[in-house]
C-alpha cells in the first residue's frame, strides 16, 4: 500500500512542477485572436491593399495607349478666322458656311502638323437633312507628313462659335477621317478652313471631374442570433429610411473606365422590434462597474412574449473609392455601372444593444469602424459641361454594428436607394 | 498594470488591454494546453480557441476567485472540447498504447526540471494523460471528471491509477523517484 504521505507528495510533486512550466507562444497566435475579435478590421487594409495593388498594373497598361492632344483649331466663317483652344466633350454649333472641328485627334507616334479632316454624315445628319458635302469640297488641303498613318479619329466638339445663321448642333464622337497627301489629291477639294495641330498635351488636371450626390434609401438589416450561450433572441428584420449625400472626384482611366474617391455622409434611421420574454425581468447594465442590477419590471405586456420597438439613429462618414464603366452611349444618353469599396467611420448617433432581455442604450458597444461596399448603376444625361445621372443603388455593411463582447447580435445593414447626381469636368 | 485596470480595460474592449491580459497568461496556459495536447501546434489552437472564448466571455467573469483560475478553467474545458472532437477515451486503446511505452533507465539521479516532468506526463496514453492532469493537477473530482468526458467515474478512478502507476514507473526509471515500496521520499535532487 502507498502511503498516504507518499500519494500526497506525488501529486503536489506533479502540480508544483506542472505549475512551473511556461511555453511562450508564437505571435500568430495573437494574431489569430485579435483577428477573431475584430475581424471588420483586417477587412480593410486588406481589401484596400488588393484594389490599390491591381490598380497599379491596370493604370499602367491604360495608359501605354498615346495619349490624345489637343489644339488649337481654326474656324471659318465667312473670311473670318477663329482661333480657339479646343477640349472635350462639348456640343458644337456650325455656321453655314463654317466646318466645325473638334479636338483630340489621336495620332499615332508622328508629330503631323498638318492634316485634313473629311467630316463623316450620320444617319442623323440624313433625317436632319444635313450633309458636309459642301462643306467637305470647301476643306483646305494641307500638306500632310508621308509618315502620318491613315487613321479614324473620333472627336468631341467645340463650344461656342459665333455665326450668323441659324446652325444644327454637331454631336460628340463625330468621325473625322485623317487622310494623308495623296488620298487628299484625289478626294479632297480644299474649303474654306485651317487646323493647327500641336503637340500640347492635356494636363492630368483637365481631365478630373467634381461630382456631387444624395441619395434617399431604405435601409434593410438582420439581426442574427447570438453566437455564445445567451439565450436566443428572435431575428429582427428592420425597414426605415437614410439619406447619403457626398462629393467625389473622377478620373477617367480610358474612354470607358474612370476611377472615383470621395466623402460621403450616411444617415440612418430604423426601428428594431426586440422580441420580449413576459416573465423575464428588466436588467440594467452599468459599463462603469459591469454590475448587472434587477430592476423591477412593469410591464403593458401580457405575459406571452411580445414586441417592443426600438428606434436607432446612426450618423456615418465613410470614403467611397471605387470604379465606373461606361457600358452604352447614344448621343448625350449614356448608361453606366459603378461599384466602390467605402471604410466607414461611426461618429454618433443612438444605438441600442439587444442581448438576452436587455435593452441599454450603450453607443460604446458598437464598432466604430466598418466596411461597406457599394453597387450602383444609372443613366447619365449630358447638358453643355454637366452631367445629370440617375440610378438605383445598394450599400451593404460587411461587420456588425455591434462589437462581439458584449452583444453577441450580428446586425448588417443593406440599404438601397435612388441616386441623383451631378457631375462637371473641372477645367 | 494591474489585474482590476486590466479587467476595466478588457470589459471596454480595449484591445490593448486584451493583448496586455494575453501576453501575462499566455505562457503559463499554453503550458496547461502542451500537457493535454499532442505536439506544440494543437497546443497553440487550443490556447487560441481559449482565448477568443476568454475574451468573448470576460463579461462573466464574477470576481469570484482569481482571474487567472478563471481563465484557466476555460482554457481546460476547451482543451477537453478540442479532444473530445478527435478522440474518444477508451480504456482499451490506452492500455494497448501504454504497453508500448518504452523509456529508457538512468543511472544517476537528476534534478527535477518543470519541463521534464511535462513531457514524462505527455508520454502517457491520451485517456490517461487527460484524467491525470485533470485530477492531479487541476484538481477536478473524479465524479466531474466523468461528467466533462462522458465516461463512467469506476473509468476515471481506473484510468487514474492506471496513470499514476506508468508515470511512477517513469520517472522511478529516470532516477527522479525512488521505488514507493521502499522508500517514500524522492530523489534528493529536487529542485525547489
Amino acid at each position: 500500500m502507498d502511503s498516504k504521505f507518499y500519494m500526497d507528495n506525488f501529486e503536489r510533486l506533479l502540480k508544483e512542477k506542472s505549475d512551473e512550466f511556461r511555453m511562450y507562444p508564437t505571435r500568430r497566435v495573437w494574431r489569430s485572436i485579435y483577428n477573431n475579435i475584430y475581424p471588420g478590421r483586417k477587412f480593410p487594409s486588406a481589401l484596400i491593399s488588393i484594389l490599390f495593388i491591381t490598380m497599379l498594373p491596370l493604370i499602367g497598361l491604360l495608359n501605354t495607349k498615346t495619349t490624345a492632344t489637343t489644339g488649337n483649331i481654326a474656324l471659318l466663317s465667312g473670311n473670318k478666322i477663329f482661333i480657339t483652344e479646343v477640349s472635350q466633350s462639348a456640343s458644337i454649333k456650325i455656321a453655314a458656311n463654317t466646318i466645325a472641328f473638334v479636338s483630340s485627334v489621336e495620332l499615332h507616334k508622328t508629330n503631323v502638323r498638318n492634316i485634313v479632316a473629311i467630316i463623316e454624315s450620320t444617319k442623323e445628319d440624313k433625317e436632319k437633312n444635313i450633309n458636309y458635302n459642301a462643306a467637305n469640297q470647301r476643306l483646305n488641303r494641307f500638306s500632310l507628313n508621308n509618315s502620318a498613318p491613315k487613321t479614324s479619329v473620333s472627336l468631341t466638339a467645340k463650344p461656342d462659335l459665333t455665326t450668323n445663321a441659324t446652325p444644327p448642333v454637331l454631336e460628340d464622337d463625330r468621325n473625322v477621317h485623317v487622310i494623308n497627301n495623296n488620298t487628299i489629291e484625289k478626294n479632297i477639294a480644299a474649303a474654306n478652313y485651317a487646323l493647327q495641330n500641336s503637340q500640347t498635351s492635356q494636363k492630368w488636371t483637365d481631365k478630373l471631374a467634381l461630382q456631387i450626390y444624395a441619395s434617399p434609401s431604405i435601409i434593410y438589416g438582420v439581426s442574427a442570433g447570438p453566437q455564445t450561450n445567451v439565450p436566443s433572441i428572435e431575428g429582427n428584420n428592420m425597414q426605415n429610411v437614410g439619406l447619403e449625400a457626398g462629393t467625389a472626384m473622377q478620373y477617367p482611366l480610358s474612354n470607358i473606365l474612370k476611377i472615383k474617391a470621395g466623402l460621403q455622409f450616411n444617415y440612418a434611421s430604423y426601428d428594431i422590434a426586440a422580441n420580449q420574454p413576459g416573465h423575464a425581468p428588466l436588467i440594467s447594465n452599468d459599463p462603469a462597474t459591469t454590475n448587472m442590477n434587477i430592476l423591477a419590471r412593469a410591464s403593458d405586456f401580457s405575459s406571452t412574449a411580445s414586441a417592443i420597438t426600438l428606434h436607432n439613429e446612426m450618423y456615418q462618414f465613410s470614403m467611397p473609392v471605387g470604379l465606373e464603366v461606361k457600358l452604352l452611349k447614344h448621343n448625350n444618353l449614356q448608361w453606366n455601372a459603378g461599384a466602390t469599396i467605402q471604410p466607414t467611420y461611426i461618429a454618433g448617433g443612438d444605438a441600442y444593444l439587444l442581448s438576452s432581455n436587455n435593452h441599454v442604450d450603450e453607443s460604446v458597444l458598437i464598432n466604430r469602424w466598418n466596411l461597406n461596399a457599394g453597387f450602383e448603376t444609372f443613366i447619365t444625361y449630358k447638358v453643355n459641361n454637366i452631367t445629370w445621372q440617375l440610378g438605383p443603388q445598394f450599400r451593404y455593411q460587411f461587420s456588425s454594428t455591434y462589437g462581439k463582447t458584449y452583444s453577441g447580435v450580428d446586425e448588417k445593414l443593406a440599404v438601397f436607394g435612388v441616386k441623383i447626381g451631378v457631375v462637371k469636368v473641372l477645367h | 498594470m494591474t489585474e482590476e485596470l486590466l479587467l476595466a480595460g478588457c470589459l471596454q474592449n480595449n484591445a490593448s488591454s486584451q493583448e496586455e491580459l494575453y501576453n501575462r497568461f499566455s505562457p503559463r496556459m499554453l503550458g496547461v494546453c502542451y500537457r493535454f495536447a499532442k505536439n506544440r501546434e494543437d497546443a497553440e489552437d487550443m490556447l487560441q480557441e481559449g482565448f477568443i472564448k476568454v475574451f468573448t466571455q470576460i463579461h462573466q467573469y464574477r470576481n469570484e476567485g482569481a482571474l487567472e483560475g478563471w481563465i484557466r478553467r476555460i482554457v481546460v474545458h476547451t482543451c477537453i472540447n478540442v479532444l473530445k472532437k478527435n478522440k474518444k477515451f477508451s480504456d482499451s486503446v490506452d492500455i494497448s498504447y501504454a504497453s508500448g511505452i518504452h523509456v529508457p533507465e538512468e543511472n544517476i539521479p537528476s534534478i527535477v526540471q518543470a519541463k521534464q516532468v511535462v513531457e514524462y506526463i505527455r508520454l502517457l496514453p491520451i485517456g490517461y494523460r487527460t484524467v491525470l492532469n485533470l485530477y492531479a493537477i487541476e484538481g477536478y473530482s473524479h465524479k466531474e471528471i466523468a461528467e466533462m468526458l462522458d465516461i463512467e467515474e469506476s473509468t476515471s478512478r481506473s484510468q487514474y491509477t492506471r496513470a499514476k502507476a506508468m508515470l511512477e514507473d517513469i520517472l522511478i526509471k529516470k532516477k527522479i523517484l525512488f521505488n514507493p515500496r521502499l522508500n517514500s521520499v524522492f530523489a534528493g535532487a529536487v529542485a525547489k
